[in-house]
């Protein structure tokens, strides 16, 4: 029997037995084998169109082999036999070529791809939705600025014209008014002197007539005064009037800017939580499902190898864990990082290059840095 | 309430007409008193001044007034027809001066209840414009 070995097959006298840890070492992505690069360098054997993998029956079989594949060949086998052991062999192989790509797609995080592309069309719908609610803002300030301006300048030009009015018309129509007391009558002076007559007791009459006409239009004076006295004082009280319904207007006006500028921040708020709270929910639902295809993922992996599969990954929106085993052997049921201990060193050189020159850091620096971070 | 411009020009012009056709009408009146006064007057005085010579006459015939005669009697009866024709005269001008202080009253109370009307509605107007101003405000920050 040529056995190949690193192949995760064992022989046992002339039993071959399927052992995935056997060559564990030998692999760095997966436990389960790999067809190597070129499998005639490596004793593989190609009948016809089909693979003997790992096997190549150098005798004919004499004992069929049990259902268990347990069972060893007694001293050769039947062409039947070596056709089944090889369908076995190619299934197992199969079976192996399909829990090595999922264990590479689980480990290197390339599942990853699409839920964290669909982060990144939410967080950017985000920005722009969290941009337009902003702006909606702006603009509502804007309105409400604006229209303020309109609105005061509309309301002040009409408390002006009326002042203006009210000015030119002062409402005081008694001032003009004069009592005056007519022309006292004739007394018939010349009259009476012809006649040798005095005047006296009809001028003295006159002179009552005209005290007691005198005493009536005093009155009507006082009247008239008194009328204009009270037209003065409400033309007065209506501009008073007229300047506190402008108080009032420009005050109310200047409430209701206020209290539209806080409606315009209390629907900005809400906008913004309603929008931060669909960003959420969204981002839960991606989050949920790629836990769910993880969980998928693993169960199929720890199904095909019998073993749980550790994820080593980071996923774009930070929920990966941590990096590498340290070379450390890979602890039973974990699968083994995929990268080799040199590229791990590269990319941990890398890291450390990177923040380093940008901080103008010499190489000594970054050998002190790296050794330190290895326990040196 | 909307501003209308057309119903403030059609109050206005209904105040002013209204005003200005009272005011003519008792400004026609005024005048048609004052010139019927001055008519009675003018008769007053023409009466006054025919009898004058008739109460010399009277006294005159009972020889109490003549070419070296004068009377007690005659010059307190002259006295007396002199301060009658005066207190006739004041008394018709007072009542005269009365009445047409009266109508200057009534017109300057006239003029107040007018300018009164005018202001108001020009106060209104302020209010609906302020009002109006509002209404297009809370529009524009999108209250309506």
């Amino acid at each position: 029997m040529a056995h190949v070995p690193g192949h995760n097959v064992e022989q046992s006298g002339n039993v071959f037995v399927w052992n995935p840890g056997a060559t564990q070492t030998t692999r760095v992505t997966s436990q389960v084998p790999s067809i190597p690069t070129s499998p005639e360098a490596e004793n593989f054997v190609r009948t016809s169109d089909n693979f003997f993998y790992g096997l190549q029956p150098s005798k004919t079989p004499t004992t069929a082999p049990t259902s268990t594949g347990g069972s060893g060949y007694g001293g050769g086998m039947t062409a039947d036999e070596a056709l089944a052991l090889a369908k076995f062999n190619y299934e197992k192989e199969q079976e192996a070529r399909k829990a090595s790509g999922l264990s590479d797609y689980y480990t290197g995080g390339s599942y990853n791809t699409g839920f964290d592309a669909l982060l990144k069309m939410i967080a950017d719908q985000s920005k722009v939705s969290e941009g337009a609610i902003g702006g909606a803002y702006d603009r509502a300030l804007q309105n409400i600025g604006q229209g303020y301006d309109v609105a005061k300048g509309l309301g002040d030009e009409g408390y002006r014209a009326l002042n203006t009015y009210l000015a030119a018309n002062q409402n005081n129509p008694y001032a003009g008014i004069t009592a005056q007391v007519g022309s006292a009558p004739d007394a018939l002076t010349d009259y009476l002197s012809a006649y040798g007559v005095s005047d006296q007791p009809v001028q003295g009459q006159i002179q009552a007539d005209q005290l007691q006409a005198q005493q009536g239009a005093a009155n009507f004076q006082n009247l008239a005064n008194t009328l204009s006295a009270l037209a003065q004082q409400g033309a007065g009280s209506r501009a008073a009037e007229s300047q506190m319904a402008q108080l009032l207007f420009n005050t109310g006006l200047g409430q209701e800017r206020a209290g539209y500028t806080s409606q315009a921040e209390n629907a900005q708020a809400q906008a913004l939580a309603a929008l931060q709270q669909a960003v959420y929910q969204s981002r839960f639902g991606v989050e949920e499902k790629r836990n769910a295809l993880a969980q998928e993922l693993a169960q199929t992996i720890s199904q095909l190898t019998g073993t749980a599969p550790t994820n080593n990954s980071g996923s774009g929106s930070g929920s990966g864990s941590g990096s590498g085993n340290g070379g450390n052997a890979p602890l039973l049921g974990q699968l083994v990082q995929t990268a080799t201990p040199q590229e791990i060193l590269a990319n941990q050189l890398a890291n450390l290059v990177a923040p380093a020159q940008a901080q103008g850091g010499t190489a000594q620096q970054l050998l002190d840095e790296l050794n330190a971070r290895r326990g040196r | 309430m909307a501003y209308n411009p057309a119903d403030y020009e059609a109050r206005r012009r209904g105040y002013t007409q209204q005003y200005g056709a009272t005011s003519a009408m008792n400004a026609y009146a005024n005048f048609l008193s004052q010139q019927r006064g001055t008519r009675e007057r003018q008769g007053m005085t023409e009466e006054y001044n025919k009898a004058q010579p008739r109460v010399v006459s009277g006294y005159s015939r009972r020889g109490m007034v003549g070419p070296n005669v004068r009377s007690g009697l005659f010059a307190r009866g002259l006295q007396d027809f002199a301060k009658q024709r005066a207190r006739s005269f004041s008394e018709f001008d007072q009542g005269q001066q009365e009445q047409q202080r009266m109508y200057d009253l009534t017109e300057a109370q006239r003029l107040e209840a007018f300018r009164n009307q005018l202001a108001d509605m020009e106060s209104e107007k302020a209010q609906t414009i302020a009002d109006a101003a509002r209404q297009l405000y809370a529009r524009r920050a999108g209250a309506i």
